[in-house]
């Protein structure tokens, strides 16, 4: 069986990040935008390694630099689970594929581990980003014996199993619960974004208070932490116990995780053709009768083909939703805590002065963590071809994919910047703003989404999760839109101009500046000139 | 109705899939477009309705270019693929509906239209499921009445019978016969010469990206079967 695994893994591998694809291709576009997408990978890992050393590094300074390998170990196992769930169900139980392998001569376990092997060297990468600048900045303080380095190697990789279990199991329920729905999209998404809503907002309260220590409260400090992550996650304390000499420990560390997993996959691999089929059956009822039909106007039609597009899956739906949750409840929080005592929770206190000032940006970045427009494009796949050879303007299509970003992002942002206009309480002049930042830089988001996914297309795909979660315009959209919104928020703090109302309007004057091109240059795009 | 003249298309890489083509296709016309498996149909049917660009050459359709006028070309022809990847989140009716809206067609004409194909083609029952539903038969059913809702001037069709029931063959071949009669001029790629032979007034026959053979169907066989004539064509 081995064997087996190893075969379709290598087949399944070779799709991920679309390394294949460039490696053979002889389109020297494709190469170029692999190309770009590296720049953009290696600048997040860069913020990643520059925010995973700082942490490390203030814990260390803090003199709670015991706990920073569990710590990590928790706050990676936290996030390969939240990252793990939004894709799992699609994944593992995805038919795309399904009925080619399932005719092959192998073991179904063979498939089910294989499609399993993607995403354990994901989270592996993921794991390596997270916990070597981390435990690197402690091995430079702690300068621990060579037992740490073996444990810790051993339980970077086993970190992935036990995420990767239960995610699939959340998302296995999910996916089951929401096929029995009517509306199992919606259905599916609600589930999926709740959950996430408490594991993250869990994981934000799971923080140390830093405020008023002395040693001795540091001490205590550190024996509290690190019972009460013992307690969320125990094999962040079997990793910490490991590392304080315990062999018990470290079996456990390695052993529960392992077994868990196993089990997992023998139990699965029983009744896998079963849960596919069964997740993913569709329900014909058979007995329309034709009825009135209505004509509409082109862009309107165009309108609701996006809608169902976009209802059509969760995972679409749960990816961009998020940060338009998130803006509703920071904005909520603002409204209920006031600005103030959100930012002393929040651990900034140091920005009070100014934080009133920076405060549309604040709530503008969630708003643009993701559009839906920055993989509108690809979520066509193999159907582009419809819309190349109907007789309908690219520049329609375009309309109607910015116009459905901007119905579904309105409601939030509405909600949001009156409630934060609520809990600020802002004089008259910059209220004006309060409204127009977030505005002008959600329509910035909306434009620049779409540009990228017109530069960087991907309409081969076997699972959306490569071209909603990995796809390169994803990513660069999400890079430009935090620049947008971090370089004005910074100056504003670094230049703390005269007229605050006068700044605002050069910064809303720029983006639409810089809206406007994109869009001209959106509009240029022909759809014959975008290719499989 | 469809004048290609020289048509040269060169993949990126450097592979040219169509060389120097041309060909005509008038009003009234069945025109089957035979070739082996890689010869440069799709390549050629897919530069014709604005999947591909092209590297030289022109296409005229209805008298228009495809290069100045994709919409107006556009807005005359219909074009059904060979594998049917429709929207699989929209029912059948509510592609239908899509369809129609874009290309302008009244409710009550589409009311009509959809009445009488959907009852041919047996699929009238189904249009208020999902697509992702159907069968690749049934796709392929819809895919047929989407491309007849608007009356199009110029069909194309890329192996149109692949999937189809022997009932769904028959209507799809006096439909052909019907719009010829009307006016409307088809082209399409097949594989099933039989079919080719009996069907078409028209036939041409490319490899490797030229066209190798060209004429009315009677002329260009002389008595012989199209599965002879395909053979000794594509040997020499």
């Amino acid at each position: 069986m081995i064997k087996q695994v190893l075969t379709l893994s290598k087949v399944q591998l070779k799709s991920l990040f679309g390394i294949n694809e460039v490696l053979h291709t002889k389109d020297k576009k494709k190469k170029q935008s692999f190309a770009l997408l590296s720049v953009a990978y290696v600048l997040v890992i860069l913020m990643a390694i520059s925010y995973v050393g700082g942490l490390a590094y203030g814990y260390h300074y803090l003199g709670l630099g015991d706990i920073v390998p569990m710590y990590l170990y928790t706050i990676l196992s936290i996030l390969m689970l939240v990252l793990s769930f939004f894709k799992a169900g699609s994944v593992l139980f995805s038919m795309k594929s399904y009925d080619i392998m399932v005719s092959l001569p192998v073991t179904k376990s063979a498939i089910l581990i294989s499609r399993f092997v993607t995403m354990y060297v994901t989270n592996l990468l993921f794991s390596l980003i997270v916990m070597i600048p981390g435990l690197a900045v402690h091995i430079w303080f702690a300068k621990p014996g060579i037992s740490f380095y073996i444990i810790s190697l051993m339980a970077v990789l086993f970190a992935p199993l036990l995420p990767l279990t239960i995610s699939s199991i959340l998302g296995a329920l999910i996916k089951g619960i929401s096929s029995r729905m009517k509306n199992k999209t919606l259905v599916e998404t609600f589930l999926t974004v709740g959950l996430v809503v408490v594991i993250m907002v869990g994981s934000f309260r799971m923080g140390p208070k830093t405020e008023n220590l002395d040693m001795e409260a540091l001490k205590e400090l550190i024996g509290t932490l690190t019972s009460a992550l013992g307690n969320i996650f125990p094999p962040a304390l079997w990793y910490h116990q490991a590392l304080q000499g315990s062999i018990l420990h470290f079996v456990l560390l390695l052993g529960i995780p392992a077994l868990i997993f196993t089990l997992f996959v023998w139990i699965l691999s029983k009744r896998f053709t079963e849960i596919c089929t069964g997740l993913n059956a569709t329900y014909a009822k058979h007995n329309y009768k034709l009825g009135e039909l209505k004509a509409e106007h082109v862009l309107l039609s165009l309108f609701k083909k996006e809608m169902k597009l976009y209802f059509s899956s969760s995972l679409y739906v749960t990816n961009s939703g998020i940060g338009y949750i998130l803006a509703v409840l920071l904005a909520g929080a603002i409204a209920v805590m006031g600005v103030d005592s959100l930012a002393e929770f929040m651990e900034m206190p140091m920005f009070l002065p100014l934080i009133h000032k920076v405060l549309p940006f604040v709530l503008a970045m969630p708003l643009c963590m993701m559009s839906t427009s920055a993989c509108t494009v690809s979520m066509e796949g193999k159907t582009f071809w419809q819309l190349q050879v109907l007789p309908v303007k690219a520049k329609d299509i375009y309309n109607a994919k910015l116009l459905w970003n901007l119905a579904i992002a309105a409601p939030f942002y509405l909600i949001s910047v009156v409630l934060m206009l609520i809990g600020a309480k802002p004089a008259l002049s910059d209220a004006l703003h309060y409204f127009l930042i977030p505005l002008v830089l959600l329509a910035y988001c909306i434009v620049l989404g779409l540009a990228c996914n017109l530069w960087f297309p991907k309409l081969n795909w076997d699972n959306e999760a490569q071209v909603v979660k990995q796809g390169a315009a994803v990513l660069v959209s999400m890079l430009g839109g935090v620049i947008a919104v971090i370089v004005p928020a910074v100056l504003a703090i670094a230049l703390q101009p005269a007229s605050y109302a006068v700044y605002y309007f050069v910064v809303e004057a720029v983006i639409l500046v810089i809206t406007g091109v994109l869009y001209y240059s959106i509009t240029k795009k022909e759809l014959i000139t975008i290719s499989r | 109705m469809l004048e290609i003249k020289n048509l040269t298309k060169i993949y990126k890489g450097g592979k040219e899939a169509v060389s120097n083509l041309s060909l005509t296709v008038n009003t009234g016309d069945i025109c089957a477009f035979i070739g082996h498996n890689g010869a440069g149909k799709t390549s050629t049917i897919k530069c014709v309705v604005g999947i591909h660009d092209f590297d030289k050459g022109e296409i005229y359709v209805n008298g228009m270019s495809v290069k100045e006028k994709p919409l107006e070309c556009k807005q005359v022809m219909a074009y059904i693929p060979d594998n049917p990847d429709l929207y699989e989140y929209l029912t059948g009716i509510q592609y239908l509906n899509f369809i129609a809206d874009i290309y302008g067609v009244s409710a009550a004409d589409r009311e009509q239209r959809i009445k009488e194909e959907a009852a041919a083609f047996e699929i009238e029952a189904a249009l208020g499921d999902l697509i992702s539903s159907y069968s690749h038969g049934m796709k392929q059913k819809l895919a047929i009445i989407s491309a007849l809702i608007h009356k199009p001037k110029l069909l194309i069709l890329d192996e149109p019978f692949v999937g189809l029931d022997p009932m769904a063959t028959l209507h799809l071949k006096n439909r052909m016969h019907a719009l010829c009669e009307e006016g409307t001029a088809i082209f399409f790629s097949t594989h099933v010469l039989d079919v080719a032979e009996k069907l078409c007034n028209k036939v041409v026959i490319i490899r490797g990206g030229k066209l190798i053979a060209a004429g009315d169907t009677k002329d260009l066989t002389d008595g012989k079967s199209l599965e002879s004539v395909f053979m000794e064509v594509i040997k020499e």
